[in-house]
């Protein structure tokens, strides 16, 4: 009941302690901007690796000096494989018009110069169960006649891979971390902000509130700050993910992941806001419960 | 109305302040206390408002056992009684305006609107701040700050009034100003109670008077110059 008398207390609290409160989600938005950050990291590693792993798509790359005839011949004994799955020579024109459609690019996104380099492909997919045998297989298509290079995802993503585990393993670690101190932050800026108003509580109290009004407008400031904090952290985010984005255009590579790379989908976004304010309301509540018990006869 | 029975209240550690304290303050009264610094004149206060707990006795307001009240029963019970505590320092909102502060009391009732305002107006044209009420506490004398404490304390219309050295802080013709204030609160039935260790206030005021000596509460007379010395 005393929540929505609380809402304009509060906003004028705020407007009144405006220093303080900035601190408070300065403090609340770098370092939710710097779990989220994390957390995004954590979040494409995870997108891109389980992309790339789960396709089972390997590609041979033909040398340019055979001719139609060996191109088909070749062909037929990948077809005859056992684990191979919808085997099809691929011109490289239909390659690169594939690509594009893939990565939902337009089709100019090569230049030409590097279209005249591309060689004819012989494409397959593995059939699902032999996932783990691809390796193996690709290493005895290797030794054909004819065949340049057998490129699949793990091989591609050789050390990348290395890197992917690590991070999600550090991004796991880390976001653990930041989560508590983050915690700890919140609870501590809510302590420390209600003992330098430890004088206006008790004006209050003084004054004929009850606890229930002292604490409303309180609560309410702590879930209005832990919202700004929220938004200020997403605006930081968001532009560290674009900025990241913009500048991945070293080469094909970062062109891909680029492609691939999303941001936090809405409900993670909506989930952060309510812990968020749970943990906003809820530390602000305790606190203004210790300056309480310390006035109270 | 108000009413101490058997009373002790000790802060801890220390001897007693009021030991067995028997008293009764009727409705509509006018009373001084007073007693000399550290007799106990804001701990009668603070035990009124519930700011205090005694150890032993019992306290009546209205009829009402009001050591068995509630904590929501207490802060209405502080809501029905305005007061002007001492330190005006600690006891106003310091970045608030002068409006702000003495609407404090209403907006905690949950009241708000023209009537309020009008309240507001007539209380701080008499108290000489109308012109200024939008200029922060913080800014403000100490005389100053003690007049917008007055103003809040009067904002309800109370029917029971405390002040703590109101007039602590106040030249003479101010002071006055205050206590005709005080006077026409009681004059409209409040119950009036101003605690003041400035015996010639009371002189000239000629109202009853509760001395707080050697532990005890007791109404004596201080209307001329050898009643006053042997209160000292
Ligand atoms: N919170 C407290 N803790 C411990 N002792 C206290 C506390 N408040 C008051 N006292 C002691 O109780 C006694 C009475 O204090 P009180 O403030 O009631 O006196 P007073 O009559 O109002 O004095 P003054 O005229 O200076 O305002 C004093 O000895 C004071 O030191
Ligand atoms: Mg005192």
């Amino acid at each position: 009941m005393y929540l929505i008398s609380g809402i304009p207390r509060a906003i004028r609290n705020l407007r009144r302690n405006w220093h303080a409160s900035l601190n408070s989600i300065l403090i609340v938005a770098s370092s939710l901007a710097l779990l989220g950050m994390v957390g995004l990291l954590y979040v494409n590693v995870v997108h891109i690796s389980e992309i790339w792993l789960s396709n089972t798509t390997v590609s041979l790359f033909l040398k340019p000096s055979l001719g139609e005839r060996q191109r088909h011949l070749l062909l037929r004994r990948v077809q005859d494989h056992p684990l191979v799955a919808r085997a099809v020579l691929v011109s490289p024109e239909e390659g690169l018009r594939s690509l594009a459609a893939k990565l939902g690019a337009d089709n100019g996104f090569l230049t030409g110069a590097e279209k005249e380099g591309l060689p004819y492909t012989i494409d397959f997919e593995v059939f699902v169960d032999y996932r783990k045998r691809i390796g193996s297989l690709a290493e005895s298509f290797d030794k054909l006649n004819g065949v340049e290079e057998v490129v699949y995802a793990e091989r591609v993503l050789g050390k990348a891979k290395l890197f992917f585990d690590l991070t999600k393993g550090l991004g796991v670690f880390f976001a653990g971390m930041i989560l508590i101190s983050f915690c700890l932050i919140i609870a501590n800026a809510a302590r420390l902000s209600l003992y330098s108003r430890r004088q206006e509580i008790e004006i209050l109290h003084l004054s004929g509130a009850t606890r229930g009004y002292i604490r409303s407008a309180f609560v309410v400031e702590g879930v209005l700050l832990a919202l700004i904090g929220w938004a200020r952290a997403l605006v930081l985010v968001w532009f560290a993910f674009q900025l990241v984005i913009a500048g991945l255009t070293w080469n094909d590579f970062t062109m891909v992941l680029k492609q691939l790379s999303v941001f936090f989908p809405w409900e993670v976004l909506v989930g952060a806001l309510l812990v968020l304010v749970g943990l906003g309301a809820l530390s602000s509540y305790l606190a203004v419960n210790r300056v309480l018990k310390a006035i109270e006869p | 109305m108000i009413e101490f029975t058997d009373l002790t209240k000790s802060y801890a550690g220390r001897l007693p302040v009021l030991d067995s304290v028997t008293m009764k303050i009727d409705q509509g009264e006018f009373f001084f206390l007073s007693g000399v610094s550290g007799a106990g004149k804001t701990t009668v206060f603070r035990l009124l408002l519930m700011l205090e707990l005694p150890e032993q006795g019992n306290i009546r307001f209205n009829g009402a056992d009001i050591l068995r009240y509630s904590p929501a029963q207490r802060a209405r019970h502080r809501r029905g009684i305005g007061t002007v505590f001492q330190d005006q320092d600690n006891r106003l909102l310091a970045n608030e305006s002068i409006e702000e502060n003495v609407a404090l009391p209403l907006r905690i009732a949950g009241l708000s609107g023209r009537k309020m305002r009008q309240r507001m107006g007539t209380l701080l044209e008499q108290v000489g701040l109308a012109e200024r009420r939008k200029e922060l506490v913080s800014g403000l004398s100490g005389g100053e700050k003690q007049l917008v404490s007055i103003a809040r304390a009067l904002v309800f219309g109370p029917r029971v009034f405390f002040a703590d050295e109101p007039t602590g802080n106040l030249d003479r013709s101010m002071a006055f100003k205050v206590m005709e204030l005080l006077r026409r609160i009681h004059d409209s039935g409040s119950t009036v109670i101003v605690a003041t260790h400035d015996l010639s206030l009371i002189r000239s005021f000629r109202s009853r008077t509760l001395l707080i000596k050697d532990r005890k509460i007791q109404e004596v007379r201080l209307i001329n110059r050898a009643e006053t010395a042997a209160a000292r």
